[in-house]
């Protein structure tokens, strides 16, 4: 059984993302791939207790490099859905602000 | 910065260092960075991730022990100046008793101290040993073995002062197992019987070549000797050994007369008298350094005996590593290393240290740290023409390395440690002069002073390559 729990998998912590939470107030997650906007909306307003102001998603897509010892080998890194929350100016969301 | 200094009697200062937070707050930040360009952090390129990032990744522990490394490696030498604590040696940050505020515990190796006793009251008479005929008439004796000819004899057996020539081998009477009886294999021996002043009667044990008198050519003997328990050889103490000697021919020497041919043949001197002169100046001359460095010697470890010296054992060690270091490059010549040198002498390397090589540093510590004093104490410097002094050392030094080599320019490094090395020689000669001045209660007035130093001057230049210590101008 799935739960508005389940929509969101992990906070995403990239300079990119640092650099978006801290000037632009968007914070990112990764997403269960079937998820949509409002169940992100629902989910973050729920688990956070902050106001949404708009979602944007997007599907990272799975890529494949090679191996750097053996280049025969390939390695694939899985697809996923991504999830840019904007948040109300008063509010944030603290596990992205260091240790809490 | 708060500071707190404490003398501890093992001549170390314990500094207790406070640090304001805030400042250290800056460190951490410094030390962040540092650490986020030195590890790999996940979403970020090297140096990028942000403090709390860093702070999640690491820990608070590592950024803080970095970032006292910082703070240690900037501010270390402004805590000894407000300390005003002079450092002898590295120091070592002993314990880091609290981080918050960040508390730190240096134990700071004191500078030595040396108090030099009343070294003006140190008297030593300047006797430098007279050559007297005997010893002259000595080294012309040698001169004149060295040239005597030969002569086959053929109608008597050999006497005291013959030549003999032999062969001689020793075996061990009673071998023990897995020993080569053959101690001395067969060879052949030339030796004069009764020995002579070239060539000591002492081998293979001494008075060997008594035995040899009475013999002829041809004849053959054998004896037996127990070898005392102080022979050098330890593998012969106390052994008995068969020696076989068969005589192969027997000369006779006949000293050449001592006269002006002698001379001329012994190398180039027009007469006698100039091989004479010549013999007693280079006897002078080696006696004179062998006084002196004795003399020096006896001084130094008057004025080292009643100075009070204090340093802290990092000095010492330092000093150990040192001599260590320089016994190895004794040994790599002889192609040895220290353990196998070691193994020889029957040691190991922690009693070798402490025996051996211990006092050795202490003595050499004392030494430089009273002659470093006592040149403060006298005022010594280096004037102008030490200075020339100082340069032709030092590049007569740098010639000699560079022998067989191309020249090219040696690289600044060398040049100031020659350099450094040079200057200190000369100073410690001049500290060495003004102690022998003192101690032959030579001390004069400063006008005095420089008009011999003058003269000194003037004697250096005509005669460089000589001694300082044999020229006697501060005694004049």
């Amino acid at each position: 059984m799935t739960t508005i729990y389940d929509v969101l998998r992990r906070p995403l912590v990239t300079e990119k993302t640092n650099y978006q939470s801290n000037r632009l107030h968007q914070y990112v997650f990764e997403v269960a791939p079937n998820a949509t906007r409002t169940e992100v909306k629902d989910a973050v307003e729920l688990i956070f207790k902050v106001t949404v102001l708009r979602v944007n998603m997007i599907h990272v897509p799975a890529k494949r490099a090679r191996k750097a010892r053996s280049r025969r080998v390939t390695v694939r890194t899985p697809g996923y859905k991504k999830a840019i929350v904007t948040l109300a100016p008063e509010d944030r969301i603290p596990i992205f602000e260091g240790v809490e | 910065m708060k500071i707190q200094t404490e003398i501890l009697p093992d001549h170390h200062a314990r500094l207790t260092v406070e640090v304001e937070p805030e400042v250290f707050e800056g460190y951490q930040r410094r030390a962040a960075r540092k650490i986020s360009r030195e590890t790999k952090i996940p979403g970020f390129r090297p140096g990028k991730a942000p403090f709390d990032v860093i702070v999640r990744i690491v820990g608070l522990k590592t950024i803080a022990e970095e970032a006292l490394e910082l703070w240690v490696d900037d501010n270390y030498p402004k805590v000894l100046d407000e300390a005003k604590v002079e450092a002898g040696a590295p120091g070592k940050v002993a314990d880091i008793p609290s981080f918050d505020p960040l508390t730190i515990v240096f134990l700071v190796p004191l500078e030595p101290t040396v108090k030099l006793g009343d070294y003006q009251a140190i008297r030593s008479e300047y006797q430098p040993p007279v050559v007297t005929e005997e010893q002259v008439q000595e080294v012309l004796h040698r001169i004149q073995f060295n040239m005597a000819t030969a002569e086959p004899v053929e109608n008597r057996p050999a006497e005291t002062g013959d030549l003999v020539y032999y062969e001689l081998s020793g075996t061990l009477t009673q071998p023990g197992e897995s020993e080569d009886p053959d101690v001395y294999p067969r060879r052949n021996v030339q030796s004069i019987i009764g020995g002579s002043s070239m060539d000591a009667d002492d081998w293979p044990y001494e008075g060997f070549s008594a035995n040899l008198a009475g013999l002829s050519p041809d004849d053959e003997k054998s004896i037996l000797h127990t070898f005392s328990q102080e022979e050098q050889d330890e593998a012969l103490r106390g052994r008995e050994v068969e020696f076989k000697i068969k005589v192969s021919s027997i000369k006779s020497l006949s000293l050449p007369e001592v006269n002006d041919e002698l001379a001329q043949s012994a190398g180039n001197f027009d007469n006698l008298e100039a091989l004479l002169a010549d013999i007693r100046s280079r006897l002078e001359k080696s006696s004179a350094e062998q006084y002196d460095s004795e003399y020096y010697d006896g001084l130094l470890d008057r004025l080292v005996e009643e100075a009070e010296i204090e340093y802290p054992d990092e000095i010492l060690d330092e000093e150990i590593e040192h001599l260590l270091e320089h016994l190895k490059g004794d040994l790599a010549q002889q192609n040895m290393d220290l353990e196998t040198y070691l193994k020889l002498i029957n040691t190991d390397m922690n009693t070798f240290i402490e025996n051996e090589v211990k006092p050795a540093a202490r003595n050499r510590i004392s030494r430089t740290l009273v002659m470093e004093e006592l040149g403060r104490q006298e005022k010594i410097n280096l004037s102008d023409t030490d200075m020339d002094a100082v340069a032709n050392e030092a590049s007569y030094e740098l010639y000699m390395m560079n022998q067989g080599a191309p020249a090219r320019r040696p690289d600044q490094e060398t040049m100031q440690a020659v350099t450094i090395s040079a200057m200190t020689r000369v100073r410690n000669r001049r500290i060495l002069e003004r102690l022998k001045a003192i101690a032959n209660n030579e001390v004069m007035d400063e006008a005095e002073e420089l008009s011999t130093e003058a003269a000194a001057e003037v004697e250096e230049e005509t005669a460089p390559s000589s001694e300082p210590q044999n020229d006697d101008s501060s005694s004049s």
